[in-house]
């Protein structure tokens, strides 16, 4: 287990080298100096913040000094200051990803919760009629602008209806609350984008259960299992959900990125003020430390999601957890 | 009374819109304490045969058709599923080809042991771990007290098929299925399961339908044998009339081909 | 092929696409009125016999808006695929051919770039280049090669083992004419049903970017920036949400039906 872990640390190197290539390439990407793009597009960038932009990306000098300089910053957690209010970036994120960090998290379990229900129970009656609906849903799921259900979400339940308020975190009269009505306002505020969320990831998830399930019961020892004498109910959560798990959690480290691109999008379209919020803002104004800083740091947060998915699987599969074989008969 | 009585059994797989006919109208019987042996090629039937007594094959694809299947006093075509699940691994128990995939890889030798003694046996889930240990013990497998929190893939191919032995056995069943139990392993291991299978038989009065194709072991081990041909069982006796005076042509093959193997090379 | 068109869905899919298609381009003659055409007093009507789909906040007719969107939207589909297509298949041939250093040095890139959340690197970017029609077809290309690339690389992997590919290496033949001749064309299969499923995905963060505004610029229409003109009006005139939405969803919904029916068409044994 503990070399598995170390095995896996150092595999991440070769990723986390090209992040800091790309983050970096992206940068120089623009004809002339990225500065004077933040100039043309953004004209809060003042004359003396371009000047310090320019200073902090060093750009006088030659590229792979640049990027040495870059990544020694980024290593320390450095990633400069906005250019829009002059504040550290790094204390602007921490800021925003509790809230960000909130959703997901709620949308995750939501999600993790339900999809197996029903992806088994799509696996164990093939082709009923929940079966098939389970197919329309994720063509649906797959193909559906989540911007735009969001849209008609906040049309219906709360243009139309009133249900539900349809933007930000807070209420205008947030700060008066008591902590209960506060928590309260949250999540009345988070409905419907954690709706949205889980409706849509979803879709691929709960399918994504009944493959690995439909595939587990195929094996050998479900075989065993129902020769033993056991229960179908034991046979299907205990033999078969056990080994389908493995698979799930896999693809649950690789939908990490799918995530964050939820959240920009649902922030965006809901004023919620988070990470996604933060990073479309700064797109908007092009306040590039900003930019830089929030995709290196999603791309290194995915890498460990990833990685946190494969301990959870060395963990939960004890053909990697307990690496030891006696051989002996 | 016979332990087992099948008559006229069929199986049918229904793929598309194709029907295949593994298993046609086989009538066999098998007595307490008798080891009966089914030989044939892959594809025979074998395996559909053996899964099809208990019901095991999967309702959606496979079609079973019997006169009846009457084991100890019970009609297992027109037994209830809780009935069913109380002979399968309790009073007929299987060992499969393969121990690697048949054993659960995320579940400890303990969780699968415990469990068909916990289902078959009035046991509290406390009092499990004695007969898990004397199974072992009996199959044979060193230290077992260090094996119960085992995963599968600790042990080797022998070890994991003593371990389904040992599950097998462990609701003392009066009919033991064992589906080719040593075809995935080394000669040497072969032997020692072989030995192991004779030596509960003996023991408990146990009766073994053994599924195999290796002559040797059929003629070694076996009072009776059937040569299953394309779902038919094609011929039936005892083993030494039907190894020295085999009647039907695909019999005679199988021992030419065996002879050959076995004599000097030409 | 006439497999493919007994799968019902896929069938429907290529259907719909055919139609679509036809309206792309005959969209000149098909709109009713100038879509640009700014006509204030008329803002905000909702559908009637004049606008059959109504007016958005500036007055703009929108059937005429979301039919020259239709020509938008699918050209931005294709030409995006067709970028992410040719950089996803010269990468996969170069790992898979070469092998060696190069092959893991070009697949752990392929990893780092789905490790990005898509739309943090599409957004970067953007905000560096101006936003086009043009900017956001390479843009979205050029990050939604990977796929192809792993596609590509594995086919190339088993090709070359094959015997004509030994057969020509043994003749002396070059890498470059092994790759362009023996390679690239046995190679492609698998890659038509990515590349289909791929243009319903161009077309979905195509909308997405136009809707936040960083996508087609106005005042081209698209259906994202349909919908993004709607939001002012959201409530008060549902046709400026709903309608730019089905438009998307059906036309993403068939690209998906027809690259799965390609799928299962390719995966079936006598092909």
């Amino acid at each position: 287990m503990v070399t598995y872990l170390i095995r896996r640390l150092i595999g991440l190197i070769p990723a986390l080298a090209w992040i800091t290539v790309i983050s970096f390439a992206i940068i120089h990407l623009a004809p002339g100096k990225p500065t004077d793009a933040a100039g043309a597009f953004n004209p809060k960038a003042s004359l003396e913040a371009r000047q310090r932009l320019e200073k902090l990306y060093g750009l006088d000098r030659p590229i792979p000094v640049q990027y040495l300089d870059w990544l020694g910053r980024t290593l320390r957690l450095d990633f400069g200051r906005s250019f829009l209010d002059d504040r550290p970036v790094i204390e602007k994120i921490q800021e925003r990803l509790p809230i960000t960090l909130l959703i997901n998290s709620v949308a995750l379990i939501l999600m993790l919760g339900l999809c197996i229900p029903l992806g088994v129970f799509a696996a164990v009656r093939p082709d009923s009629l929940w079966d098939r609906c389970t197919t329309v849903w994720v063509f649906l799921g797959y193909s559906i602008p989540s911007f735009w259900l969001a849209l008609l979400c906040m049309a219906y339940f709360g243009v139309h209806l009133h249900w539900l308020p349809i933007s930000g975190l807070y209420s205008l009269d947030h700060d008066w609350m008591g902590p209960i009505a506060r928590m309260m306002d949250i999540a009345h505020h988070i409905i419907l984008p954690i709706g949205v969320i889980v409706f849509v990831g979803l879709a691929g998830l709960s399918r994504y259960v009944r493959s690995s399930m439909v595939e587990v019961l195929q094996k050998d020892y479900i075989r065993t299992a129902r020769a033993k004498g056991l229960s179908e109910r034991r046979v299907l959560f205990h033999h078969g959900l056990r080994n389908a798990l493995l698979s799930i959690i896999t693809i649950l480290g690789l939908s990490l990125p799918d995530l964050i691109t939820g959240s920009v999008i649902m922030e965006t379209v809901f004023s919620i003020p988070g990470m996604g919020r933060l990073f479309y803002d700064a797109v908007m104004a092009r306040d590039y430390s900003v930019i830089m800083a929030l995709v290196t740091i999603g791309a290194i947060l995915t890498l460990f999601g990833n990685l946190l998915a494969d301990i959870a699987y060395a963990y939960t599969d004890p053909r990697i957890r307990v690496g030891t074989a006696l051989t002996e008969c | 009374m016979s332990l087992l009585r099948v008559d006229d059994l069929s199986v049918c797989y229904q793929t598309g819109d194709q029907k295949v006919l593994a298993v046609d109208q086989v009538s066999f019987s098998i007595e307490p304490g008798e080891i009966v042996a089914i030989i044939g090629e892959s594809g025979s039937g074998k395996s559909s045969l053996a899964l099809a007594i208990t019901r095991l094959l999967p309702r959606s694809s496979a079609q079973i058709c019997a006169r009846r299947i009457l084991f100890e006093d019970t009609d297992l075509l027109e037994a209830s599923e809780a009935s069913l699940r109380n002979i399968r691994g309790g009073r007929i128990s299987y060992v499969f080809q393969d121990p690697s995939s048949s054993l659960n890889p995320v579940l400890t030798i303990g969780e699968q042991l415990r469990e068909t003694i916990l289902t078959h046996t009035r046991c509290r889930k406390s009092e499990a771990d004695p007969p898990s240990l004397e199974w072992l013990r009996k199959v044979g497998i060193p230290q077992e007290h260090l094996r119960l929190s085992a995963y599968p893939h600790e042990f080797s191919g022998g070890m994991q098929q003593r371990v389904m032995i040992a599950m097998a056995m462990a609701s003392r069943p009066a009919l033991l299925i064992a589906d080719e139990p040593t075809s995935a392993l080394d000669v040497t291991v072969q032997v020692q399961i072989l030995r192991l299978l004779r030596e509960f038989q003996q023991r408990f009065g146990l009766a073994i339908l053994l599924i195999c194709h290796d002559l040797l072991i059929v003629r070694r081990l076996a009072q009776r044998v059937m040569v299953l041909y394309q779902g038919r069982v094609v011929e039936t006796g005892a083993v030494n009339h039907v190894f020295e005076q085999p009647a039907h042509p695909y019999t005679r093959r199988l021992l030419e081909a065996r002879a050959y193997l076995s004599g000097p090379l030409k | 092929m006439a497999n493919l068109l007994k799968n019902h869905l896929a069938r429907a899919g290529a259907f719909i696409l055919a139609i679509l298609a036809l309206i792309a381009t005959l969209a000149p003659w098909l709109a009713p009125y100038d879509p640009l055409a700014v006509n204030l007093p008329e803002a905000l009507f909702p559908p009637s016999s004049v606008h059959w789909l109504g007016t958005d906040p500036l007055g703009r007719d929108v059937l005429s808006r979301l039919i020259y969107g239709t020509r938008i939207s699918l050209v931005i589909g294709f030409i995006a695929v067709g970028v992410a297509v040719v950089i996803g298949s010269a990468i996969g041939v170069i790992a898979g051919f070469f092998g060696g250093w190069l092959d893991s040095l070009l697949m752990r890139l392929v990893d780092t770039m789905l490790s990005f959340p898509s739309i943090f690197l599409l957004l970067a970017i953007i905000a560096i280049v101006e936003p086009s029609i043009y900017t956001i077809m390479i843009v979205i290309g050029m990050t939604s090669w990977m796929g192809v690339a792993r596609l590509v690389r594995a086919e190339v992997l088993s090709l070359k083992e094959r015997e004509f590919v030994l057969a020509a290496k043994g003749l002396g033949a070059s890498s470059s004419r092994i790759i362009l001749k023996h390679l690239l064309p046995n190679a492609i299969g698998p890659v038509w049903v990515a590349a289909t499923l791929g243009v319903g995905s161009a077309i979905l963060t195509e909308s997405i970017l136009s809707y936040l505004g960083l996508g087609v610029q106005p005042p081209t229409p698209s259906w994202g920036n349909i919908l993004n003109e709607g939001r002012i009006a959201l409530g008060l005139a549902w046709w400026l949400t709903l309608i730019p939405g089905v438009c998307i969803l059906v036309t993403v919904l068939s690209f998906n039906l027809l690259g799965e029916g390609l799928r299962e068409w390719m995966h079936r044994p006598h092909n």
